[in-house]
């Protein structure tokens, strides 16, 4: 009996020992599993719809009339699109190729209206509502378009109801957005299987 | 009292070198699995290999399959108390000393599991807030609790009469006994309708799995007995009749034939006409796709039948060796279908469809192995200290 | 041996406690890591009640102690307000997936506005990407770059977030009660009450919650002050969070952060019982319908397919 008992001491008690250097060692070393926290970029997360800043930073608007009032004629209504006029623009507005479906040919500074008058650049949504009904009443209701602000606005400037051309360049008017955000990131200890390898092409 | 402790005491310290070795390799895998745990502690659950995707792991899997083992204990009883198998009452003790060992193993598999310990109290009725009945986590805690109880009283009752030399009261004896009868199967059935419940995740949303779980686990429990059993019965500790083995050899076939014939009926339903909720079952299986865990899903399979062939085959059940190989492959296969193949695959793909598959870290098996070698040292020594008074060796003076 | 068979002989009871002395030792080195635990115990955390059992003057306490942690932690100067749910409204939202061009700027706006984890990284929404004539989630895609975004051609794209559920798996599963439904209809989590055992996690069908697997990593110059404490103030290692519609925005009248960073209005917002509400307007005559459904989970998330 008692040379089994002599094992305890002459095994479990130097384990224990060894174990105890072992754990301080490691418990030394032990680093944290996580990577450190990068910052995120504010064009991931700051709100802004694709023509804001365009909008907002553009100088010339509504004073049109500077210079087709007093150096450029009247062009003739006939004509699609003067030739050599503002050869910037690159108009791709579907059938609409006639500049002066929108603009006012007597009055640049301001955009055609049914009754003659002209609308001003504030109401541009107007404009576009001559052809596009069904998004003008949406967009009046609410279910189209950005808003920002409060969703129960009970003051007048509680919320900010975005133009057309907020996010349509009227001359583009295909939507288009830049600021692009990555995707989830996962860490490398998990493994992700990627589509293609378990739906093959026709199933997929 | 002292008296008692230093009876135990040399009990405990005095044994064969096997034993020593025994106790010794499972404590040192007791401290390192803390030390892994004091990181896990330190720097969170980002030490698993869970993530939101994948959020139970190998912990809940080894948690599921351990109270399949102690819910078996009664399979053992039933025998015993409803049959009037005489043969079988003097091994009914390492049962239940077994579903001790296996309920704690269980409650430390969910403690560890928690992102949070330090608020365990919120879990206590009345100081915390026991969001009893809606939640089943809440019924798998009575359950559990409860079972653990009801079999320290029995044994502790049935240790205490043996070492006063006096005869285990009846009623008190068997009106407990039948109460863990009824108790036993309910630890794992309200187990299964933890999972079962969810309507989100079709791999487990299936009414098929509280009898899968039920009949898993009276063939892996009493498996894991057999096994001490005959261990037991080789080092003399006791002795074990032919009869015993051969009952509980039964109760094991039985139920892993049933458990075999779950699988492949749920197998059948899911991927006969494959429907956008059969594609758990089809990735891991292995079908669509490819899963870490296929491989392993099958040698489950292989290992089920391979243990039932033998179980079946009379040549080689008269020979113990290979009643310990059946056991032991029905135990592995059952693991293996029951943690890693039931409770991970719940996950992948998430509700969103995103595979992400899941890969236990170092520090995490070290944590579950360090849970079983506690679990079995406990046992050990549960058994060690049982062993002398049931054979009459410590009694009162 | 006879009379000396249950004596412990010296020999054995030195052994015995040399064994005991060794395991205690080695078990003492074992958790010695611990003593790096960063965050000091505080009784006063450690004992604090769930956020439906404190009294007004338990709040404002708890507040004040947590916008102490806070900036002492960020060096911010931080804000924790308790705004209550307003009557007679129940949020909804309304995703147009007809307009989603997939950007993922409301999965950013919404960690900076939530004080979301950057590492390990917490994000409540997120985008799929979808052919063209399927609405199966299996084979969307989660992890497609930039570049393929905006591909309105070739794909179509879906964000997905908590649903904000009338009947909530989550809430119902939680075994400490720490996750429940406001009168307004989102579903908070109280951070401090949270055991960690990720059931809810389990629970949600659509992948709406997130766990803090590690201490939550936030810069200190991008932490947003503005707080509530049922919603975006730093959450803690080892518990559950959600999207909560931006309580702390939305309570006050505001867009949530998804809502007011989505470049081209394909997200709604408003009150379910105000006839008038954008999304009542959109659910009244556009055809919207609810993912998964058939779960009868009831979430307040519509999605509608509409071009204009």
């Amino acid at each position: 009996m008692n040379r089994n008992v002599k094992l305890w001491l002459f095994i479990t008690v130097p384990l224990c020992c060894l174990l105890v250097i072992v754990f301080i060692v490691s418990g030394f070393t032990f680093k944290s599993p996580v990577p450190p926290a990068k910052p995120l970029s504010s064009k991931w997360y700051i709100p802004e719809t694709p023509r804001e800043n365009i909008i907002e930073n553009e100088v010339v608007v509504g004073n049109c009339w500077i210079c087709h009032a007093m150096w450029v004629p009247i062009p003739d209504p006939n004509v699609i699109r003067p030739i050599g006029a503002h050869p910037e623009v690159i108009l791709k507005h579907g059938k609409n190729k006639r500049c002066y479906n929108c603009h006012m040919i007597t009055d640049r500074s301001r955009y055609t209206s049914d009754d003659g008058k002209g609308l001003l650049y504030t109401n541009v949504a107007q404009l576009c509502g001559r052809c596009h009904g069904i998004v003008y009443r949406n967009w009046l209701n609410g279910t189209h378009g950005v808003n920002r602000g409060k969703w129960a606005p009970k003051k007048p400037f509680d919320v900010t109801k975005f133009q057309c051309n907020y996010c349509h360049d009227p001359h583009q008017p295909k939507y288009k957005f830049r600021h692009m955000a990555p995707p989830p990131t996962w860490d490398k200890k998990f493994i992700r299987t990627k589509k293609v390898e378990i739906f093959k092409e026709g199933e997929m | 009292m002292i008296n008692l402790i230093s009876k135990f005491t040399k009990v405990l310290i005095n044994g064969n070198k096997y034993y020593i070795l025994w106790v010794t390799f499972l404590l040192v895998l007791v401290l390192i699995g803390l030390h892994a745990y004091s990181r896990q502690l330190i720097y969170g659950l980002y030490t698993t290999g869970m993530g939101d995707e994948v959020s139970w792991g190998f912990y809940i899997a080894n948690f599921a399959f351990l109270v399949g083992m102690a819910a078996a204990a009664v399979m053992i009883v039933i025998p015993v108390y409803i049959f009037k198998d005489k043969d079988v009452k003097k091994i009914v003790i390492f049962a239940e000393l077994f579903a001790i060992a296996a309920v704690i193993m269980c409650l430390s598999f969910v403690l560890i599991d928690l992102g949070r310990i330090d608020r365990m109290w919120h879990l206590i009725p009345i100081i915390g807030i026991f969001h009893w009945p809606e939640s089943m986590l809440t019924w798998d805690v009575i359950v559990l609790n409860g079972y653990l109880f009801i079999n320290i009283f029995v044994c502790f009752y049935f240790l205490y009469k043996k070492y006063h030399n006096q005869e285990p009261k009846t009623w008190i004896y068997l009106s407990v006994v039948f109460l863990s009868i009824i108790w036993a199967p309910s630890i794992h059935t309200v187990t299964a309708f933890l999972f079962q419940g969810l309507g989100g995740r079709p791999f487990w949303h299936s009414p098929l799995i509280a009898p899968r779980f039920l009949s898993s686990a009276f063939s892996a429990g009493p498996a894991f007995i057999l096994i001490v059993l005959i261990l037991l019965d080789k080092f003399k500790a006791i002795h074990i009749s032919e009869h015993t083995i051969k009952r509980i050899r039964q109760i094991v076939t039985i139920c892993l034939l049933i458990n075999i014939f779950f699988f492949f009926s749920e197998v059948f339903a899911d991927l006969y006409m494959p429907t956008s909720h059969s594609i758990n079952l089809a990735f891991l299986l292995g079908v669509k796709g490819k899963s870490i865990l296929t491989p392993w899903i099958r040698l489950s399979v292989a290992l089920s039948i391979i243990a039932a062939i033998m179980f079946l085959t009379p040549k080689l059940m008269k020979n113990n060796v290979f009643v310990v190989i059946a056991c032991i492959l029905t135990d592995i296969g059952i693991w293996l279908e029951k943690g890693l193949g039931f409770v991970i695959p719940g996950f992948i793909p998430t509700p969103l469809g995103d595979f992400v598959q899941y890969k236990p870290t170092f520090n995490e098996v070290l944590i579950t192995i360090s849970v079983w070698a506690g679990g079995l040292l406990l046992y050990t020594i549960l058994v060690k200290i049982a062993l002398p008074i049931i054979n009459g060796e410590i009694r009162k003076e | 041996m006879g009379d000396n068979k249950n004596k412990l002989s010296r020999r054995e009871f030195l052994t015995a406690a040399g064994i005991g002395a060794a395991t205690c030792v080695a078990s003492a080195a074992a958790i010695s890591p611990l003593l790096k635990l960063t965050n000091k115990f505080s009784l006063e955390e450690f004992l604090q009640k769930n956020y439906r059992e404190l009294t007004p003057e338990d709040k404002k306490r708890i507040f004040k102690r947590l916008e102490r942690e806070i900036s002492k932690k960020y060096g911010v100067k931080a804000k924790i307000s308790d705004p209550p749910p307003l009557k007679g409204v129940k949020y909804a939202m309304v995703i147009n997936v007809g307009r989603c061009i997939g950007c993922r700027k409301c999965v950013y706006a919404c960690m900076k506005e939530n004080n979301n984890s950057r590492s390990p990284q917490v994000q409540y929404i997120r985008v799929m990407r979808m052919e063209k004539g399927k609405i199966d989630l299996e084979t969307a895609v989660h992890d497609y770059p930039e570049s393929e975004a905006g591909q309105t051609d070739k794909y179509w794209y879906m964000p997905v977030q908590c649903h904000q559920c009338e009947d909530p798996p989550c809430v119902k599963v939680c075994p400490v009660s720490a996750t429940w439904k406001e009168p307004d209809g989102i579903v908070v989590v109280d951070y401090n009450w949270c055991i960690g055992c990720r059931y809810c996690l389990a629970a949600c069908p659509y992948y709406g919650r997130r766990f803090n697997w590690a201490e939550p990593q936030i810069p200190k110059n991008e932490l947003n002050p503005d707080m509530a404490y049922l919603s975006n103030r730093p959450r803690y290692k080892g518990n559950a969070e959600k999207c909560t519609f931006c309580l702390q925005r939305t309570r006050n009248g505001r867009y949530t952060a998804c809502v007011e960073a989505c470049p081209t209005g394909a997200r709604k917002f408003g009150n379910l019982l105000d006839a008038e509400s954008e999304v009542r307007k959109i659910i009244d005559k556009e055809r919207v319908f609810i993912l998964k459904e058939e779960l009868n989970t009831i979430p307040k998330m519509y999605y509608v397919f509409s071009k204009a």
